[in-house]
């Protein structure tokens, strides 16, 4: 039997209305489990975060610089350590000059080896200052780029080696103003004032 | 003649009376091009309620770029093709309940067809084939234009044009000397 118009109107308003209650509710349970969710891993990722940065030799969290230009971390995986270096040899090839100079000082090897390490961590941004008047092994002029990178002729070049109890060596070239961790194939472009700092240690000034 | 579109306009402002016009315009048309597809007119017009209730459920999605009808058509015909999909046991009725069924048809029939002429083509329009029953159903019995035929039935024009074509030239062997008058 065919119905009235009436009682299919009032079918097609019934069954959009338990559509629409339908729809409500479906959206009501996402919500009541996605907001929780969302909630929790918000929470999760604020407390594993710290966890995920890499952690310095101080135990400290690692704060890389962001204007350092190269791979300038600090060899902080030297072999040996700071504590367990014995001695120090430092071999110079300076012009009119070729000698070896070697200390087994503990102190000073400490001393210089946490130089070297400190010099890592601060290498600087910016090329070296220009006072080529304070060091009379500097050449004047144009040439002075090519000593500040290593790659004059004329540069003074010396080797530092350290050696621990075991017979390891950290090794390390200072050629100008540049220093190179050749065991870890890291260079580094040093300061007027931190050059001045690592010779004096190492007791490499005139 | 908008089909509907100006009542729809009404029903989305706040008057539910306006629903109940285009129930009237539209229903048993709608009702009778769903069974072209599922044979069943109850299932026929379980499926035209739920067409309508889209309209008042989804009040935003019809953009009034088509007729109403036009549109209504279109939802009819897709939920016809996936109740046909999804249907997977054939029901068995018992005689008496089919007598009834049949009974329905006939009542439908003649609600929508007062033409006798129209009369004559549907009892032919069983033997054709779905795409061809579905075009001739809309182009003749609802006055529709080839270009909403064809939104309705996913094709282009010239696609309706040729089921037309062909669906006339068998109409005119099933019918016989009345298709000849036709």
């Amino acid at each position: 039997m065919m119905k009235e118009m009436q009682e299919y109107t009032a079918e097609v308003f019934r069954r959009s209305e338990k559509r629409i209650k339908e729809r409500r509710r479906v959206r009501n349970r996402v919500l009541s489990l996605c907001i929780p969710l969302c909630l929790t891993v918000a929470l999760c990722s604020v407390m594993l975060l710290p966890t995920l940065q890499p952690i310095g030799p101080d135990g400290a969290l690692d704060q890389v610089p962001a204007d350092q230009p190269s791979q300038e971390t600090a060899p902080e995986n030297a072999v040996g350590g700071t504590g367990s270096f014995v001695s120090v040899i430092i071999k110079g090839f300076s012009v009119g000059s070729d000698g070896t100079q070697a200390i087994t000082d503990p102190d000073q090897v400490t001393s210089v080896h946490r130089v070297v390490l400190n010099l890592y961590k601060e290498a600087p941004t910016g090329t070296p200052e220009d006072s080529p008047d304070e060091d009379p092994m500097i050449p004047p002029g144009d040439a002075f780029e090519d000593y500040q990178n290593g790659s004059s002729a004329d540069c003074p070049e010396y080797t530092i080696i350290f050696t621990s109890s075991d017979g390891a060596n950290a090794t390390y070239i200072l050629k100008g103003y540049k220093l190179c961790d050749v065991n870890n194939a890291v260079d580094i472009q040093l300061s007027d004032m931190q050059l001045k700092e690592l010779k004096t240690v190492c007791g490499l000034t005139e | 003649m908008d089909n509907g579109a100006c009542s729809y306009r009404r029903f989305l402002d706040g008057d539910e009376s306006a629903f109940e016009e285009i129930m009237e315009e539209l229903f048993y048309g709608l009702v009778f091009f769903i069974d072209r597809y599922v044979h069943d007119v109850h299932t026929a017009e379980d499926i035209a309620i739920d067409t309508f209730s889209d309209l008042v459920v989804h009040r935003h999605r019809y953009n009034f770029k088509v007729t109403l009808k036009t549109y209504l058509f279109m939802i009819g015909r897709s939920r016809a093709l996936d109740y046909i999909k999804h249907r997977r046991v054939i029901d068995f009725v018992e005689l008496t309940e089919a007598q009834n069924l049949s009974d329905d048809e006939k009542a439908l029939e003649k609600i929508v067809l007062a033409d006798e002429r129209k009369c004559l083509v549907n009892t032919a329009l069983s033997k054709l084939p779905d795409d061809m029953r579905a075009v001739i159903h809309l182009i003749y019995f609802e006055d529709m234009t080839y270009d909403e035929a064809a939104k309705i039935t996913k094709k282009n024009r010239k696609q309706v044009d040729n089921l037309l074509y062909r669906a006339k030239k068998e109409l005119r062997t099933l019918l016989g000397e009345e298709g000849e008058r036709l």
